[in-house]
């Protein structure tokens, strides 16, 4: 794995090249800053693979350097693995709004430092297959009619949403979020008939209802500080990061009036409405950080379970089928 | 790798960490003449925030490698300094400075008394 590691500290740097040629990773490359690297990065001739940046840097410090590295087609899906001292909340929210994909506060030991990068080259190379059957896809996407380049459970990337981030980013967020900080609300929102918007849409059809809801979602907090993310099967787990708690009930409500005009028109002709449902939510906070993974489980399982009550019920009176929606926004308690 | 090669690369790993550490301590030096002089400029309004400023940044770095060479104590310290600075920016950018002089005395001392020691110290395991 070719990697890039960018530390203003020289110790650190030297540290770093030790740690990774005991993990046999001798594809490195090193840089003293933030612009030092971008030089190296339009000199070099075959792309890095992964990014180690430091956060605490003079000039440019590592969340600039990440948000333009990013910001670069070619890196687009590259690895970033922010690297600081600092274990403040601003910080690692701060670098994962830049584009980052996990973070490490220093000292970390090899072990942890061996599997997240670990973690990083899977998920890197998970992500360019991932682009490279979706830009086939894309080529032939008339042909291919209603065929996916992905499943029903496969995470997407929302795209210009405000306050997405990947799903794999947003678990990494809670990973890091220790129990010195506030806490943090996760609630999850289901579209109930996201099978039957699978089976009859296109590819983009299907991202373009996942952006809608999205958007919608967005748009309902505003005035909130949140990172959200499209999970597969439906679902959007949302954290809420200003400890402000959440009322799922008001949530819910609101949303129904943002989502009030969502609609997809297939290529068929036929129109699909999302129908979305709120779970009960999760509050959070000053616990084991694993903790906090089982909260966005347990988000995703509560909405789940009241999309799986309200699909039973209308199959009972004869709702819901067929894309004949009743405009059932509910928010059902997990009782 | 063969056994007698791993042995052989874990021993050049040893030796180069070692390396590593030397440096540091040598490094060390010029960190504390630094951080002494930096405090005694924090008296002087004209330039106590700049002061202020290369002292978090400084402390920021001891606390990042510190406890890699087995010098957690060294590494507590500099971490309360960074605090203390990032609090006082918080709070108030012209509030009190006696307890951040405290502690980078603090910190000194410990830095001192390591130079002094310069014993390899063998739980150094944290890169």
């Amino acid at each position: 794995m070719k990697i890039l590691a960018v530390d203003d500290d020289e110790t650190h740097r030297d540290l770093l090249a030790l740690a990774l040629k005991q993990m046999a990773l001798h594809d490195l490359k090193l840089c003293d800053s933030g612009e030092s690297a971008l030089m190296e990065l339009t000199q070099e001739a075959t792309p890095y693979e992964c990014f180690l940046l430091d956060i605490d840097m003079p000039g440019m410090d590592g969340i600039e350097l990440c948000r333009r590295i990013r910001a670069m087609p070619k890196y687009e899906l590259a690895p970033i693995v922010m690297l600081s001292g600092l274990s403040d909340r601003v910080h690692i929210e701060a670098a994962f709004d830049a584009g980052a994909s996990d973070y490490l506060t220093k000292p970390f030991d090899e072990l942890e430092l061996s599997a997240r990068l670990y973690l990083a080259r899977k998920h890197g190379q998970q992500r360019r297959q991932f682009a490279r059957v979706r830009a086939e896809i894309e080529d032939v996407r008339t042909e291919l009619g209603k065929k996916k380049a992905f499943t029903l459970a496969t995470p997407l990337e929302l795209e210009d949403v405000a306050g997405s981030i990947e799903y794999l980013a947003l678990e990494n967020f809670l990973l890091q979020t220790s129990e010195k900080l506030a806490a943090v609300d996760v609630i999850a929102v289901k579209i109930v008939n996201v099978e039957e918007i699978f089976q009859k849409t296109t590819t983009s059809e299907f991202r373009f209802a996942v952006n809608s809801v999205g958007d919608a979602i967005a748009e309902t907090l505003r005035l909130r500080q949140y990172f959200m993310a499209y999970a597969g099967n439906g679902q959007f787990p949302i954290i809420l990061r200003d400890g402000l708690g959440i009322d799922p009930e008001t949530f819910s409500a609101d949303l129904a009036c943002n989502a009030e005009e969502l609609e997809i028109r297939t290529t068929r002709g036929e129109i699909l409405v999302p129908q979305l449902v709120v779970g009960s939510g999760m509050r959070n906070g000053f616990i084991p950080r694993k903790a906090n993974l089982r909260a966005l489980a347990s988000a995703i399982d509560d909405a789940e379970e009241c999309a799986a009550r309200i699909a039973a019920s209308q199959a009972s009176s004869g709702k819901g089928k067929h894309g004949a929606i009743d405009g059932l926004f509910g928010w059902l308690k997990a009782s | 790798m063969s056994q007698e090669n791993s042995r052989q690369f874990s021993a050049a790993l040893s030796e180069e960490f070692e390396a590593v550490r030397l440096r540091y301590l040598d490094t060390m030096e010029t960190t504390i003449i630094e951080l002494d002089a930096l405090l005694g400029a924090i008296g002087r309004p004209d330039v106590q925030e700049r002061a202020l400023e290369g002292i978090r940044f400084r402390a920021h770095k001891i606390s990042g490698t510190a406890e890699t060479f087995g010098y957690p104590r060294m590494g507590q310290l500099a971490h309360q300094v960074e605090t203390a600075v990032d609090q006082r920016a918080r709070l108030s950018a012209s509030g009190p400075t006696k307890q951040i002089e405290a502690l980078v005395e603090t910190l000194l001392v410990e830095m001192e008394q390591t130079l002094d020691a310069r014993v390899y110290a063998p739980q150094a395991a944290r890169v």
